[in-house]
């Protein structure tokens, strides 16, 4: 493990070219190095991912190296707490029950929801502006899942719609394959690993853009930090929003979906 | 006395029932065999013999309650084959009561009467109901019409059976052993009945040990044993004169007590 | 543990919104499932092998699998099949209250064929004799002797499997019915308070199941009235 993680900061450090200051800071950044494609070690054992790219491309523009630590997911918060790393890049929705106990950079990844269906099914669900045509629903039939956030969206926005609820994710591909359901609604990113990225998924696309409504899905995921680093906290988002408007956020995703999954416009939430 | 019917020997006297070498197996036990045995139209029969030497076998091939391995069983000119067509227009013609009475104990008494009846002859609701009632009335216990099974006495169910295999106006009547479950205060009630219908002329095969109704009705009397008839002779002389060992054997054992 | 009497008190009447999909399950599942066992169990006594082995291959299978497995098979397995899609059945199948209708009916189908079979061989072999000894025809003795007598042999335990159906519709919310426990399955996501909610839930089919039961002994106490002593 040990080793891993020099090699791992000697590849940090080379990818960073050479450092501009020779005793710059260094930031310990935790995550669970088992969650892909956000942070995972890839086929040669190195730390790869969306969330470890933008801990990289952060670190470049603050001019910090860093170091990587590996942690449980239920023992994140606490390692953070305690010192055992600075920062948490580790896809961590930002909550208020979080927010209590720790502090937030701005998202650079966004909750959202997005529907599924058939391809060239000609649904037009959506008005240009974003916003669901709630008349051509009608007749529309969608899977959900039970208590999720999509389910309380469409209770909201949409409680004439003919909903069906099912346990799990996967259950829900399965029966909007077997013509069950003509829709359903879930994590864009779920839904292309899981789904429309493999065979089962060849016939389907998304049937809308993403649905960004904080309300029920959340802010995002930031970069958690201790409480009281507000200095650090403004660097962090300093190089964010240099991250998303250089492209750079676009890019990262791209390596792993065929869409970005940021807020393309810098639009601080808190 | 009734009066017996005669033996007459023409051959134009056509019976209404024909046994001829009749062998019935159960498995690998021969109940029945090579029996043959003749019944004229108004004959009375009554079939004796320890328990288990096949008389409930023999009248039940009769009607095939069950069927016969070898041999011809002619009943009314149907000749009972796995071949014949409508075996419950046979069966509707010959009437039978059994010893342990089996009403229908979901229907009331009426309902017991008129069920084949209505089924079998397509009488009418009122006509199936008075055929009823009137047999009712000659086993003496119309007022229980509307009562059920359950609620009679062994006696008056019996009776209720016989008037039930009456009302399809059978031209035989098969009873096997109609009064060996009754209390012997009852038994008398249900003979009498019999005897009665013995009077009218009535063909009838008579699965009994009750040799005072054997003296009283039949013209014959058969005594099986071990799957064979044995003897078979008019009363007097079966009763007073009994040629074979296992006969006389017999007949010592049910007249001792 | 915090037991909040509240929020069964609230969460009872939301379960009662899911009582018409139960019942409605459990009178199609029990009158299909009926009609299905007599036909199984005119079969299975017919004495033909061609129709007898087929018989006892389906009651085996649908007696000796877990009706949720048969509840899956049926809604994801069946829809994968093309020629399923592409069925006139498809319609019903379609639906998961059509699945679970299918379902019910064809697992309490032959559970019920075999309690029907055990009346009909319980019956007085005497009484059919009666029957046929009158001229019946086999399909009258059937009709008007065996059935009426059988029927009443059976009840006792055609209403336990009533019972036991009645539950089984609550299964009907693993496939995105919103019967009662459905209901109460989504008020356990949303409140995360499972023992009071599933002890609501409880509490209905209980009272469910009692009026089911007396139901029955009422049935059966009038069928009976006049047969005292059957032996
Ligand atoms: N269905 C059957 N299967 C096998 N064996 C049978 C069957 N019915 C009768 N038997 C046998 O055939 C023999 C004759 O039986 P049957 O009932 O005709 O005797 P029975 O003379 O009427 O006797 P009982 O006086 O006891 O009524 C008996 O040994 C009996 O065990
Ligand atoms: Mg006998």
């Amino acid at each position: 493990m040990k080793k891993a993680f020099t090699l791992l900061a000697a590849f940090a450090v080379l990818a960073l070219g050479v450092p501009q200051t020779a005793s710059a800071e260094t930031l310990r950044v935790g995550m669970e190095c088992t969650y892909a494609p956000f942070n995972f070690k890839n086929a040669n054992g190195e730390l790869d991912g969306y969330d470890v790219d933008v801990a990289k491309g952060v670190a470049e523009i603050i001019g910090a190296d860093l170091e990587f630590v590996c942690q449980q997911w239920d023992g994140m918060i606490p390692a953070l707490l305690a010192n055992k790393f600075d920062l948490v890049v580790a896809s961590m929705s930002i909550t208020d029950s979080r927010l209590k106990k720790m502090d937030f950079s701005q998202p650079y990844r966004i909750s959202v929801g997005r529907l599924v269906g058939k391809k060239n099914a000609g649904l037009n669900l959506f008005d240009d502006a974003g916003k669901p045509i709630a008349a051509n629903f009608a007749g529309v039939k969608v899977g959900l899942e039970r208590a999720s956030t999509y389910a309380s969206w469409f209770e909201a926005v949409l409680p004439d719609a003919e909903v069906a609820l099912y346990d799990d994710n996967e259950s829900l591909y399965l029966d909007l394959v077997n013509g069950r359901t003509d829709i359903i609604m879930t994590n864009p990113m779920k839904a292309y690993l899981r789904f429309l990225s493999k065979d089962d998924g060849a016939g389907f696309e998304f049937v809308s853009p993403q649905v960004d409504e904080r309300k029920f899905f959340g802010i995002g995921v930031g970069i958690g930090l201790r409480q009281g680093n507000d200095a650090l906290k403004g660097r962090l988002n300093g190089a964010l929003k240099t991250l998303t408007e250089d492209g750079s956020l676009e890019k990262y995703a791209l390596k792993y979906f065929p869409f970005a999954i940021h807020n393309e416009k810098w639009i601080p939430v808190q | 006395m009734i009066p017996k019917v005669l033996d007459m020997s023409d051959s134009d006297q056509t019976n209404i029932i024909q046994l001829e070498h009749v062998d019935k197996f159960f498995g690998a036990f021969q109940a029945l065999k090579n029996i043959s045995l003749s019944v004229k139209k108004g004959e009375r029969i009554v079939v004796c013999g320890p328990s288990g030497s096949g008389k409930s076998t023999l009248i039940r091939c009769i009607n095939r309650l069950e069927e016969h391995d070898n041999g011809k069983i002619v009943v009314n000119g149907h000749e009972l084959t796995s071949a014949v067509k409508d075996i419950d227009a046979v069966r509707s013609e010959v009437g039978m009561v059994f010893q342990s009475f089996n009403l229908f104990p979901h229907l009331t008494i009426i309902k017991n009467l008129m069920l084949a009846p209505r089924l079998v002859r397509k009488a009418s609701k009122s006509e199936a109901y008075d055929t009823a009632m009137r047999y009712l009335e000659r086993v003496k216990i119309p007022e229980q019409a509307d009562k059920y099974p359950s609620q009679l006495s062994g006696g008056q169910q019996q009776r209720v059976a016989i008037a039930r295999a009456l009302c399809m106006n059978p031209l035989i009547m098969l009873f096997d052993e109609p009064t060996s479950a009754l209390d012997p205060e009852m038994i008398s009630e249900v003979l009498d009945v019999m005897i009665d219908l013995a009077r009218e002329g009535m063909t009838m095969i008579v699965v009994s040990h009750e040799m005072g109704f054997a003296r009283k009705v039949a013209d014959l009397v058969v005594f099986m044993d071990q799957g064979e008839i044995v003897e078979s002779n008019p009363p007097e002389e079966f009763f007073d004169n009994p040629r074979n060992e296992r006969t006389k054997l017999f007949l010592s054992q049910i007249l001792s007590h | 543990m915090s037991f909040d009497f509240a929020l069964i008190v609230d969460s009872i009447p939301k379960i009662l919104t899911g009582i018409g999909l139960t019942f409605q399950l459990l009178f199609l599942s029990a009158v299909l499932g009926l009609a299905l066992a007599i036909i199984l169990l005119l079969m299975r006594i017919s004495g033909r092998w061609y129709l007898v082995a087929p018989t006892m291959v389906y009651i085996y299978i649908f007696r000796g699998t877990p009706i949720l497995v048969q509840i899956f098979i049926i809604y994801y397995g069946l829809p994968q099949l093309e020629f399923v899609r592409d069925s006139i059945f498809w319609p019903i199948l379609r639906e998961a209250f059509g699945c679970a209708i299918v379902a019910l009916t064809l697992n309490t189908g032959a559970y019920v064929s075999e309690i029907l079979r055990g009346g009909v061989l319980g019956v007085d072999r005497g009484l059919k004799e009666a029957g046929a000894a009158l001229g019946l025809s086999a399909r009258h003795r059937f009709i008007y002797v065996t059935a009426p007598i059988a029927i009443r042999l059976c009840l006792p335990a055609y209403s336990n499997d009533v019972i036991s159906l009645m539950k089984s519709t609550a299964l009907a919310s693993t496939i995105t019915l919103l019967d009662m426990m459905g209901i109460a399955r989504t008020i356990v996501a949303e409140t995360y308070a499972p023992y009071e909610i599933f002890i609501s839930v409880m509490v209905v089919y209980l009272i469910l199941t009692w009026i089911i039961q007396r139901g029955f002994g009422w049935m059966e106490k009038r069928m009976s009235r006049h047969v005292r002593s059957e032996a």
